[in-house]
């Protein structure tokens, strides 16, 4: 889909080149991580894919044609954008700001206002609270929100993505990351994303690149690069604990173990007999389409009648299926819990983790 | 009260000269703003430019006021004309000074993105620069506009008219009064259009807050 072929770029009088002659193949519908310290390379290789930079030598190629053969305006208006410090227009409302590609694409405003309130949702922002707020008027992360959005609008193929979620509290991070997963699982655009942050690129690649003065040391997908980092330098990209970085690769659901629940309106004697013959401490409780509620205790229910509900204690805290089991563990540290439910995103029930099972998923390998 | 019956008697003069002046200033502004804007956005492109352009609109201001009339009147005799042109040039620096700040301290982040979303330069000038440079460029237009209001008292000296003529008649007859109603009609003008301006000015940064 994005072929780059011996791409060198040196800036006027500068010694070094700071891409030097790279060669790189990106597949469709995948994440690409540029990651590598600051001043490598990175956010120059992106931008000339959109042309804001033009190749020193080399040839760009996006669906087998030469980038060259299009004339700027046109090309990046077909290539989405998220610039490194996000760059919202300051006197422009959200929804103008996400309008901006397609009224120059000169779409109908029936068809931008439908657009705007569509992307708003899909990033969790109200429209009717968000539409005409200015972006002064928002968190950071609800601005990186707008700045992917803004992206998106006009539906293109290809992502340029600099840093999108830097420069934001780790928790707000994470949340962005596991939201932007979840919506290239639907929207399968081809992404090119530069990081630095070493864990991001785990995370969120199918394809990691590893960048240091202009050059690709290493390049494959986050296992590769874990299990066979190339040189010392990769090594120390990924620091200490490669074992703790592999829980970035393992989504919850790949890992869950089924559970048992029972309705609300089952009867405790029946609840019992469940958790007696499998030696279950507790046992989550679930109402319609099989919907998450909460969970009992054995503890509660020795020697009492009536519906396993009325024992009803409040689930404090659940995983996404598609969370990581970095994500998992972090929040079983959190409550102090050794096991968690595990939930889809309609919050339906769909199995549990225990500890030792993140601990046996990481240590297979090593 | 003998200068309040002075006034009184003699308002339709006073009024026929203040909107002269006005009108004089008005015309010399729009002018000057659009110059200005132009060549202010045109030296953004240009650094070599941008630093010979602001030199020679500082030396311009640097000339007399009256001075800068007299060089004019060989070329436009007298008149509206040269008072008009003299304007333009005399205000030319807060203006170009002014557009070309603005645009050099919008975030680069800003009209990067807007570049790299295909927005066409033509675009990226009215639709990001200059509403984002705009509250500097009213800055320089009150500047402007104050000077411009002056300058249209000299004026008076190539024949333009305006309330300078006032002033200047009523140092040639010694007439204290004239000179004193010339001198604040002239002042209460600038302070008005100032605060005018000043509160579109204010109503604009609001917009970029
Ligand atoms: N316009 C420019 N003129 C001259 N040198 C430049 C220019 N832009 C970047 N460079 C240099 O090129 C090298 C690569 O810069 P680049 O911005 O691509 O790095 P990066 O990997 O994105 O870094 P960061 O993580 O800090 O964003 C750096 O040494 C930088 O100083
Ligand atoms: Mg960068």
């Amino acid at each position: 889909m994005i072929k780059f072929e011996n791409v060198t770029k040196k800036y006027p009088n500068t010694k070094n080149s700071a891409v030097n002659n790279l060669n790189l193949e990106i597949n469709e519908g995948e994440i690409c991580m540029l990651v590598g310290p600051s001043g490598c390379g990175k956010t120059t290789t992106m931008k000339m894919v959109n042309r804001l930079i033009e190749p020193t030598s080399g040839n760009i190629y996006i669906d087998g044609e030469n980038i060259m053969a299009h004339n700027p305006v046109d090309l990046r208006r077909n290539i989405g954008y998220v610039i490194q410090n996000i760059g919202l227009f300051p006197h422009m409302t959200i929804a103008e700001n996400i309008a901006t590609v397609p009224k120059e694409k000169k779409w109908d405003k029936e068809r931008i206002d439908k657009r705007v309130d569509e992307l708003l949702e899909l990033m969790e922002l109200n429209p009717e609270v968000y539409r005409n707020r200015r972006p002064s008027d928002l968190s950071g992360g609800q601005r990186q929100r707008v700045g992917v959005a803004r992206a998106l609008a006009a539906d293109p193929p290809v992502m340029l993505m600099d840093e999108p979620f830097g420069a934001l509290d780790p928790i707000t991070r994470s949340k962005l990351q596991n939201e932007f997963l979840r919506l290239q699982e639907k929207i399968r655009k081809t992404i090119i994303f530069v990081t630095h942050d070493i864990d991001e690129a785990i995370k969120m690649g199918d394809k990691i690149v590893v960048v240091k003065n202009g050059k690709i040391v290493q390049q494959g997908t986050p296992d590769d690069i874990l299990s066979n980092p190339a040189d010392e330098f990769v090594e120390n990209l990924i620091g200490g604990n490669r074992s703790i970085k592999r829980l970035n690769l393992v989504t919850c659901s790949e890992i869950m173990h089924d559970t048992f629940s029972v309705k609300m309106d089952t009867p405790l004697d029946a609840a019992r007999t469940i958790m007696l013959e499998n030696g279950l401490k507790t046992i989550a409780l679930t109402g319609q389409n099989n919907k998450l509620i909460g969970y009992a205790e054995l503890k509660d229910m020795e020697g009492k009648t009536g519906m396993s509900g009325d024992y009803k204690k409040e689930m404090e805290v659940t995983v996404d299926e598609r969370m990581s089991l970095n994500d998992a563990l972090s929040e079983m540290l959190r409550i102090g819990q050794r096991y968690i439910y595990v939930a889809d995103e309609r919050d339906n029930l769909r199995g549990w983790i225990g500890i030792n099972d993140i601990l046996n998923a990481v240590s297979i390998n090593d | 009260m003998d200068i309040f019956n002075f006034f009184i008697n003699r308002i339709e003069t006073i009024m026929k000269l203040t909107s002269q002046h006005f009108f004089m200033v008005l015309t010399a502004m729009i002018i000057s703003i659009v110059i200005g804007v132009i060549v202010g956005i045109l030296i953004t492109y240009n650094e070599k430019a941008a630093e010979v352009v602001l030199h020679i609109t500082k030396i311009l201001m640097t000339i007399p006021s009256l001075a800068l009339f007299a060089i004019l009147i060989p070329i436009f005799r007298i008149g509206a004309t040269p008072a008009i042109i003299g304007i333009v040039l005399y205000t030319q620096l807060p203006i170009v000074r002014n557009v070309y700040t603005g645009i050099k301290n919008i975030n680069p982040s800003i009209i990067e993105a807007a570049r790299g979303m295909g927005m066409s330069r033509f675009k990226i000038t009215f639709k990001i620069k200059l509403p984002l440079a705009l509250p500097v460029l009213i800055a320089g237009i009150r500047t402007a506009v104050v000077m411009g209001v002056g300058m249209g008292a000299i004026a008076s000296y190539v024949g333009a008219g305006g309330l300078g003529d006032y002033v200047f008649q009523g140092i040639q007859r010694t007439n204290d009064k004239m000179i004193i109603i010339g001198a604040l009609m002239i002042s209460l003008m600038a302070i008005l259009v100032d605060r005018l301006l000043s509160l579109v000015q204010k109503r604009a940064e609001k917009k970029l807050s």
